[in-house]
């Protein structure tokens, strides 16, 4: 056979071989000159005519719209001036935004969120009643809603806001946690104790759900449940400084000023000059009779910062209980001066006229200078004529601010990770919520103008007991109620509270 | 299947050696056994397409170096093979060498730019080294092919992501990445363009611009019920919104609902008396009309 025929030859068998591989070959014969789609990684399947045919000529296409990139531009550096905790500039960026687009959802809420901030939840409550109205039952705007109410201390409202979302999400997480907060704040502790349960049931290793309920343990004087509660988030997290500051300040209320001290004095070496812990130490030193070191820290904390609340009040109180009634009724005269309403102010004062002899309506201050609500606590006061709050009981605290609940900026993006909503406080404690009882705030004054709970009874007839020229300190000391672990503080109604600034 | 291979095999056995060979390993190669083929042709493969059928072989084995030499003595032989070409940009790729195997299919596309498997392999290149924005059309257009491929819409979506995050952080305003998709979309990467919206939709829902470019895309692309709301929202929002209205109409009309079409026509004319789109959707729809009452 010649070369020629064998290659036919060959060609042949390799035809019949081919023919008898069958479907094995197929790919291969369909590929024709191109090997690659059916070896290379990336094989692709026909070309389909089932694209979809334009619905739109290119030329109606919209045009970008200028408004819109106004728009952009100015929630960009509203956002920018809230990161930077320049609220205000915010405002006026967010609001130049709503000149660009007004009835914009996304601007009213950042708005909203930025009044908060300012303080002016009224405001926010009607940015978010109207970013509703164009986008009826928007979860993040309900929640946002919820935390305006709480904020300007319509607790009731704020839970309807959140029970609404749990209708419709029962498990959902932030709404759990901002009803048992609200509830919280509301003074409605068994009910924040069973919304807190219900989320732990949920997520039982929330750290931000175990702190806040041990927080309203504690408030409610379930301080066993409570330090349990601590000590379990110290077992997970050892290094957790709310679980640290919330047992602290238990151990205080508990009258365990030993073991309150040692606490503060772990957590201000990791941090010497933080404000709240230093306000919180100082107390607890005024408790331990120590007047002079707490004076020495409440006056070292106004240094840095002089317009400090919680430090002026403590400083007032502590050179009270250590005797100089002067002094004290001036510090108290400075605060009223910028803030007329502030109940703790009032109470004080009320105690160091009455501790000088001085008894209210004898003395300088009058219930019309006081004004408003405090005017009427000091109304109740007078009408008593004898402070209910022994020396010695710590005065008012600030509460968990509700405006740090809110997220920096409403969830516009995909949803982050659960963004802390906690309630850090403002004057008195940035650690969250698991610290400050709302009772402490309006203590002094709530001692006088509500009837006192069940929860200190001896202590506050004790109290009303001392004679009413007894020497604060004298009465301090011989009084069980100067006992920090009766509080009566944390017998107030804290929704009674004139200073709430959430 | 092993019945008629080793049946190929005896009748392979009485052809040349070296014909058999390429036969064989074209044979063994459809049928998966790269193994084979590289025993086959790895001393024997002198010509281009035995080095083509070596190199996939080594490539499908995941030896990339060897496919890469493989497919590089083969363009020794034929410096213009396409094929060779494309084999050695996939090896290239794979071996993580991204600029030469770019060039690479960019060669292959300049001859034949219709050759799908080099644009997807291209559009890998540009993937992985996170040129999202160069990338995204050739999705788009390998999409537009293939609209029911998951694994492209998946990297489109992914592009979308990748780019925008980056502008995003770049801090470029939304405003401009719905003008990103609009161009995207006259050029004919509507896939793209949608997907921009629904991105920056995530990043503000209720972002005007992203509304109504998903309330004029959505429709042709599965999303009638989510481009009606954004576009109704924007009404509500503004109800003299005249591109809104223009593409509520667009909507209506496309679905068959010529007298829903009709009412925001005349909401648009309303706002803006003979704004020529208005018109030109009126003539429309009355024509629809028309045509349904004949």
């Amino acid at each position: 056979m010649s070369g020629a025929g064998k290659m036919r030859c060959a060609l042949l068998r390799s035809a019949v071989a081919i023919a008898a591989l069958g479907p094995a070959l197929a790919p291969v014969l369909v590929w024709g000159a191109e090997l690659g789609p059916a070896a290379s990684p990336a094989a692709v399947s026909p070309p389909s005519t089932t694209s979809p045919p334009p619905a739109t000529p290119v030329s109606q296409f919209p045009q970008p719209n200028a408004s819109d990139a106004e728009r952009d531009r100015w929630l960009l550096a509203g956002d920018k001036h809230v990161d930077q905790g320049r609220f205000a500039a915010a405002r006026a960026a967010y609001l130049e935004a709503d000149r660009a687009r007004p009835n914009d959802p996304t601007v009213l809420v950042k708005l909203a969120a930025v009044e908060i901030k300012l303080d002016n939840p009224r405001e926010a409550i009607g940015l978010y009643d109207r970013a509703l109205a164009l986008k009826p039952g928007y979860y993040d705007f309900r929640l946002g809603l919820a935390r305006a109410y709480a904020a300007d201390a319509r607790f009731a409202l704020a839970l309807r806001e959140y029970e609404g979302i749990l209708e419709r999400q029962p498990n959902d997480y932030m709404a759990l946690l901002g009803a048992a907060q609200t509830c919280g704040w509301g003074g409605e502790f068994a009910k924040a104790v069973t919304y807190y349960e219900r989320l732990l049931s949920q997520r039982a290793d929330s750290i931000e759900g175990m702190l806040g309920l041990a927080s309203v343990l504690a408030w409610s004087d379930q301080f066993d449940r409570s330090l349990q509660i601590y000590t379990r988030v110290l077992g997970m997290d050892p290094h957790n400084r709310e679980a640290k500051l919330g047992t602290a300040r238990v151990f205080g209320w508990q009258g365990k000023l030993g073991k309150a001290r040692a606490l503060y004095e772990e957590l201000l070496r990791a941090s010497p000059d933080d404000r709240i812990l230093l306000v919180d130490y100082a107390k607890i030193l005024a408790w331990s009779e120590e007047y002079a070191r707490a004076i020495t820290i409440y006056d070292r904390v106004l240094k840095a910062e002089p317009g400090n609340t919680e430090a002026r009040l403590g400083l007032a109180r502590v050179v009270a209980w250590d005797g100089d009634l002067d002094r004290a009724e001036k510090l108290y005269d400075e605060i009223l001066v910028e803030q007329p309403e502030n109940r703790a102010a009032v109470m004080g004062k009320i105690q160091v006229l009455y501790w000088g002899g001085r008894p209210l309506g004898a003395g300088k201050a009058q219930p019309q200078k006081l004004g408003g609500a405090a005017g009427g606590a000091v109304a109740g006061g007078a009408a008593s004529g004898r402070p209910d709050v022994a020396p010695g009981r710590g005065g008012p605290e600030a509460r968990p601010r509700v405006e740090d609940a809110q997220p920096a900026v409403p969830e516009m993006r995909p949803r982050p990770p659960a963004p802390r909503p906690q309630t850090t406080p403002s004057v008195a404690d940035t650690t969250g919520s698991a610290s400050v009882s709302p009772r402490q705030q309006g203590a002094a004054t709530t001692a006088t103008a509500a009837p006192r709970t069940s929860t200190a009874p001896k202590k506050q007839s004790t109290a009303a007991k001392q004679p009413a020229v007894s020497k604060p300190n004298a009465a301090a000391k011989k009084s069980p109620a100067s006992k920090p672990g009766a509080a009566p503080e944390r017998a107030a109604a804290p929704q009674q509270s004139g200073t709430r600034t959430p | 299947m092993q019945y008629a291979l080793s049946l190929a095999c005896l009748l392979l056995a009485a052809v040349p050696h070296r014909m058999a060979t390429l036969d064989s390993a074209e044979v063994y190669y459809a049928s998966g056994d790269y193994a084979a083929v590289v025993l086959l042709d790895g001393p024997a493969a002198t010509k281009p397409r035995a080095k083509l059928l070596l190199g996939w072989s080594q490539y499908q084995l995941g030896r990339m170096p060897a496919a890469a030499a493989s497919f590089e003595a083969g363009l020794a032989l034929a410096p213009e093979n396409v094929d060779l070409i494309n084999g050695r940009a996939f090896a290239l790729y794979r071996l993580g060498r991204a600029v030469e195997s770019e060039a690479e299919f960019h060669r292959v596309l300049e001859r034949n730019p219709g050759r799908e498997e080099s644009v997807q392999g291209l559009a890998q290149v540009l993937y992985t080294s996170r040129r999202f924005a160069e990338c995204l059309p050739v999705f788009d257009r390998l999409l537009r092919a293939h609209p029911k491929d998951a694994e492209l819409e998946h990297h489109l979506v992914k592009s979308v992501d990748g780019m925008l995050t980056a502008w995003n952080e770049a801090g470029n305003t939304a405003a401009a990445m719905v003008a990103e998709g609009w161009r995207l979309a006259a050029a004919g990467n509507r896939r793209s363009a949608l997907e921009i919206f629904r991105w920056v939709l995530t990043l503000d829902p209720f972002h005007p611009g992203a509304r109504l470019g998903l309330g004029t895309l959505g429709p042709a692309f599965g999303r009638e019920a989510e481009a009606r709301r954004c576009l109704e929202e924007l009404l509500r929002e503004n109800p003299n919104d005249c591109e809104a209205l223009a593409a509520l109409a667009r909507l209506h009309l496309d679905a068959g609902r010529a007298t829903e079409a009709e009412t925001q026509i005349d909401r648009l004319l309303a706002a803006k008396p003979g704004d020529a789109r208005g018109l030109s959707l009126r003539n429309e729809a009355q024509a629809r009309l028309e045509s349904k009452a004949r």
